[in-house]
């Protein structure tokens, strides 16, 4: 293999990705997709969430996902997340085990190893990302705790550290989430993905169902600590301004499958498949 | 003197599905070769097929025929219609700049930020490179009480003097610009076209857009002239010569 220098080589590298629910016979990937605008196996009934789902992501580079409620992006995110278990294909990740290893078929101590260390994820819902019976600094002690650190201490001023950075008043630390308003629980839920400085983070629709001016508060954000930090990120959204202000790169998704991936400047001004281009003429 | 980019025998069609699968042809056949450190004047009506010429370039428009090697400092001769995207993408950021006709910038960053980003990106320390930010709206005209603020409020000629400046500022390579000197008055005008000259005596290779007989004379080396997808090298007489 040639050797590249290190900024050409992949962080996480994912072939042939799939997540099939039900009982899935030899021609329900075949005859599923785009191309019959279902997702659901005409002979089985079994619902192809995701499949063949190929690409890189570098380190550095954020990539997001487009599609329509059911296209499979949450899915996506949360099959590497290891929230959901993918039903084949495989995934690789540079910093683990010098990306060797096909991280699906990996111990669950191993997952929840990558998951505490390596990996950050932020969901549209505050309540799947935060533990409510745990006050605003609790939360990103939880995320330490996991990852091995227990030196009280430290943990305290690192949690200060980062609600500082992310806006969230320090003073509120000790306060439950439910006392926040949802942008703050956003923020907070930033802070514990962040927390342990992982390569790379997965942002779940973040800002759908916040206030205009709140939503840009959480993107300027995002956009500042992946500027930062150098965060790889992959940024699912139905929203093509989001996709437009945060990301290099999209994948468009529609019935589980990519249907087009480009830069995204191309995808929002020469978009070839017929669906992108459905979807960015409507963008208002 | 050696090739920047060759273009060659490039074509571009829209495929509209939501149109019911109308075809519409932008451009056809396109060839012309670009020497290193060469500014090229494109002109042509509106529709004619200039902008997006610049977007093909550019990777903005996928080309649906034909071939661009650009001879690139990092990769070498490189066909532009074929690199990854993550070499499109490195390119993009470190050798070539295109500076739209519009101003089209990250919401609520202050103009200042703006036009330093480049040179924040290369590393270069935050407050030296916003001075720089600075010298340069001021000799564009932009006043002073503007510089903090967000460029999405301003009017078009000051977003315009933003969107020069950023794209200036960062010294590319190569540059691809799309009527810099729009809605800018005669003095700002000169401005501009000497900072165009400024970067073309560093090396820069340029290929420019405009409607302005006065801009094309001072600034274009040759000039290629677009009708209906089709381009054509226009014979200069002599330069200046008004």
């Amino acid at each position: 293999m040639v050797s590249l220098p290190k900024d050409e080589q992949w962080l996480l590298r994912v072939r042939g990705l799939q997540k099939i629910y039900g009982d899935p016979c030899s021609n329900t990937v075949q005859y599923t997709g785009p191309k019959y605008g279902s997702n659901i196996c005409p002979e089985t009934d079994a619902i192809v969430a995701c499949a063949e789902v190929d690409f890189d992501l570098y380190p550095g580079e954020v990539l997001g996902v487009v599609g329509e409620s059911g296209s499979g992006k949450s899915t996506l995110v949360q099959l590497l997340y290891f929230d959901n278990e993918a039903t084949g294909g495989e995934v690789y990740f540079r910093d683990f085990e010098g990306g060797e290893t096909n991280l699906l078929t990996i111990s669950n101590q191993k997952k929840r190893y990558l998951r505490n260390h390596l990996m950050g994820m932020v969901y549209q819902n505050p309540r799947d990302g935060l533990n409510f019976r745990f006050s605003a600094g609790g939360n990103i002690a939880e995320k330490l705790l996991m990852a091995g650190n227990f030196h009280v201490g430290s943990i305290r001023d690192r949690a200060s550290n980062l609600l500082d950075k992310t806006e969230v008043p320090v003073k509120r630390m000790d306060s439950m989430p439910s006392h926040f308003s949802g942008g703050m629980q956003q923020r907070v839920q930033i802070s514990k993905a962040i927390a342990n400085n992982p390569p790379l983070v997965f942002l779940d629709e973040v800002t759908t169902g916040l206030d205009v001016s709140v939503q840009a508060k959480v993107l300027d954000l995002i956009r500042g600590l992946q500027q930062e930090l150098g965060i790889s990120m992959i940024v699912v959204s139905h929203d093509l301004s989001v996709i437009r202000m945060l990301t290099d790169r999209t994948m468009v998704m529609k019935n589980g499958r990519i249907v087009e991936a480009g830069l995204t400047d191309q995808i929002l001004q020469d978009p070839q498949h017929a669906y992108t281009q459905l979807l960015v003429s409507s963008l208002l | 003197m050696s090739a920047i980019l060759e273009v060659k025998n490039i074509r571009k069609n829209f495929l509209l599905h939501i149109l019911n699968d109308k075809e519409i042809e932008a451009l056809d056949d396109v060839s012309f070769t670009q020497n290193e450190g060469e500014i090229i004047g494109l002109t042509g009506k509106s529709g004619s097929g200039k902008s997006s010429l610049m977007k093909c370039i550019y990777r903005t428009y996928l080309c649906s025929e034909g071939e661009m090697i650009y001879n690139s400092d990092i990769y070498g001769e490189i066909d532009l219609i074929k690199a990854t995207e993550h070499q499109i993408l490195r390119i993009r950021r470190e050798e070539m700049t295109y500076c739209s006709q519009f101003l089209s910038v990250i919401p609520r960053v202050p103009a200042v930020e703006v036009v330093a980003g480049r040179l924040i990106h290369e590393g270069i320390d935050f407050n030296e490179a916003l001075e720089r930010a600075r010298d340069r709206l001021d000799n564009l005209g932009l006043p002073r009480e503007l510089w903090d603020a967000f460029p999405s409020t301003f009017s078009g000629g000051e977003q315009q003097r933003v969107n020069v400046a950023r794209a200036i500022l960062g010294k590319p390579r190569y540059l691809l610009i799309d009527e810099p000197t729009a809605s800018l008055d005669p003095k700002t005008k000169d401005v501009v076209i000497d900072m165009i000259l400024g970067l073309k005596d560093v090396g820069t290779s340029v290929v420019l857009i405009t409607h302005d007989k006065y801009a094309l004379e001072r600034m274009s080396d040759r000039r290629f002239h677009l009708a209906s997808g089709r381009l054509e090298e226009v014979e200069v007489a002599s330069t200046l010569a008004l």
